[in-house]
Formats: C-alpha cells, sequence, structure tokens
C-alpha cells in the first residue's frame, strides 16, 4: 500500500499522451502562476498507477485517462465539468465568473449544467486535435476529414494519426506468423 | 506473450481483467506483459503494432502469433494466447 502524500493545494490531473489536453493542462499552469502564488498544482497522469495511488488511494489510472480529475487537499475528487468548475475556481482570471457554476435555480445549477454538457463534447473529440493515447473514433471520421481538408485549405499541416484502438470482436484479426527473428524486449513491464 | 496497450483505451480496460485471469492460467508455461505504447513508442513502432490492444506471442525470441482487438472474454483471449504454440 502505497504511502498517502499530504497535498496542500488541489491537483489537476492532465493526459500528457493528448495534445489538446496539454495544451488545456499548460495552460492551466502558467495562469495558476501568475499570481505569484500558484493556487493549482498541475500534475500529468504519466503510467505508473501506483503513484498515482499514492495521491489518492481510490485514484484508478484508467479513470484518470478517461476523464478529467481534481484532487483536493481534503482527500476527495472532482470529475468532468465539475473539476473544470473547480480549476476555473482556483485561477486568478477565470474566478471571476466561476462562482456561476455553484448558482442554483429550482435545484439545479444550469450554468454547471452547459459545462458538463461542453466537458463531454470536448472529451469526445479530442482526437479530433491530436490525442495520442484517444485512439480514433468511427463516428468521428466523416468530421475528421472535413477539418483535415478544412486545415489544407488554410495551410496548417494536419496532426499525425493516433494509433487506432480496436474496440469490438469482429475487429479481431490473426496476422500469419512472422518471418523475421525479433528480439523480446526488455524495457516491457508485467 | 506481450500486450501493447495504452491506458487511454477502453479496450484494453474490458482486456485488463481477463488478462490477468488467462495470466494465471498459462503460467508457469506463458508469462504475459504489458508495453504501455504511449511510453515505449518505438518499440511498438519497432514490432509494426497498428492498434491497441495488439498481443505478440513470442517463443525463444522469434514471433508466432499475433492478435489485434481481441474480444475481451476468457476462451478468446485464452485460444489467442495458447494456440500459436500449439501448431
Amino acid at each position: 500500500m502505497p504511502e498517502i502524500q499530504k497535498q496542500p493545494k488541489p491537483i489537476l490531473l492532465f493526459n500528457d499522451e493528448c495534445a489538446v489536453c496539454r495544451h488545456i493542462g499548460h495552460w492551466v499552469q502558467r495562469s495558476a502562476q501568475k499570481s505569484g502564488e500558484t493556487s493549482i498544482t498541475v500534475q500529468p497522469i504519466g503510467d505508473d498507477p501506483e503513484r498515482l495511488r499514492s495521491l489518492n488511494p481510490d485514484l484508478d489510472i484508467w479513470d484518470a485517462y478517461a476523464t478529467i480529475h481534481v484532487l483536493m487537499p481534503d482527500g476527495s475528487m472532482k470529475l468532468g465539468g465539475e473539476a473544470v468548475a473547480e480549476v476555473l475556481r482556483d485561477l486568478p482570471n477565470t474566478k471571476w465568473f466561476a462562482w456561476s457554476f455553484a448558482t442554483s435555480m429550482f435545484g439545479f445549477r444550469p450554468f454547471q449544467l452547459i459545462l458538463n454538457v461542453s466537458y463531454a463534447i470536448l472529451a469526445d473529440v479530442r482526437p479530433l486535435f491530436g490525442c495520442e493515447s484517444c485512439g480514433k473514433s468511427r463516428v468521428l471520421r466523416p468530421v475528421e476529414w472535413v477539418t483535415k481538408w478544412a486545415k489544407t485549405l488554410f495551410g496548417v499541416s494536419p496532426h499525425p494519426s493516433p494509433t487506432p484502438h480496436f474496440s469490438s470482436s469482429s475487429m479481431a484479426r490473426r496476422r500469419p506468423i512472422a518471418p523475421s527473428v525479433v528480439p523480446l524486449a526488455q524495457s516491457s513491464h508485467s | 506473450m506481450v500486450e501493447f496497450m495504452s491506458y487511454g483505451c477502453e479496450h484494453c480496460r474490458a482486456i485488463e481483467p481477463v488478462l490477468e485471469q488467462v495470466a494465471k492460467m498459462v503460467e508457469p508455461k506463458e508469462g504475459i506483459f504489458r508495453v504501455n505504447i504511449a511510453v515505449e513508442q518505438e518499440l511498438a513502432g519497432s514490432y509494426q503494432i497498428q492498434g491497441t490492444p495488439t498481443l505478440v506471442m513470442f517463443l525463444n525470441r522469434n514471433e508466432v502469433g499475433r492478435v489485434e482487438g481481441p474480444s475481451p472474454t476468457v476462451s478468446s483471449v485464452l485460444t489467442a494466447v495458447t494456440q500459436p504454440f500449439e501448431s
């Protein structure tokens, strides 16, 4: 059982294998440092499940890659749109409007709801903006072609295609035995 | 057997508990290892990994079989992992 690290400030975990997440993570880091005293810590998720559990024992590395997480100093976690609202509350240049996310009307928070939906859409379209670990959604492919075409019109070179993720048994394929002799990787880990 | 995977891949997540189960069934005859393609990009490239999860079976350092995106069931993964060594 890893030793739990006490954190005085909220920690934003970002997917460092995803270009759009990396840009957002770095923007948050720069914004948080503007006031002189950093209000939120920004950390890449990395690839060590044990190190993540040392931050919070309930933190699962697969969950961390699937959705944005903010680890609170009291040991709680905020996810998705709630995590985005927490980040905006902690940044000096956005906290002036972040109060709106807590505003409740007739028992629900409309601005938070909009933020949740916006986050869900952004999370879905991440592969369009470059996400090395997200794979490629079949649904997004027509949109991706249009985006690539539009980018070439403006002379913007498209991101290299991320490695696709096989998603169903129907896609399972077998390959013939490779004739070449290849050394077994020493850097793999169980 | 080496699994080329990524933590951002939902299918890799689905197959994870199945692989752990299969690993227990096939040990000590076979060992199952994991390679994160986001970290080991060069290695994934050298084995021409087209997507995740990809299971690559080795015998005496030679690749003897490969399965891409197997169904996350014990029977299909077990077959994928053991069949190349039976032929």
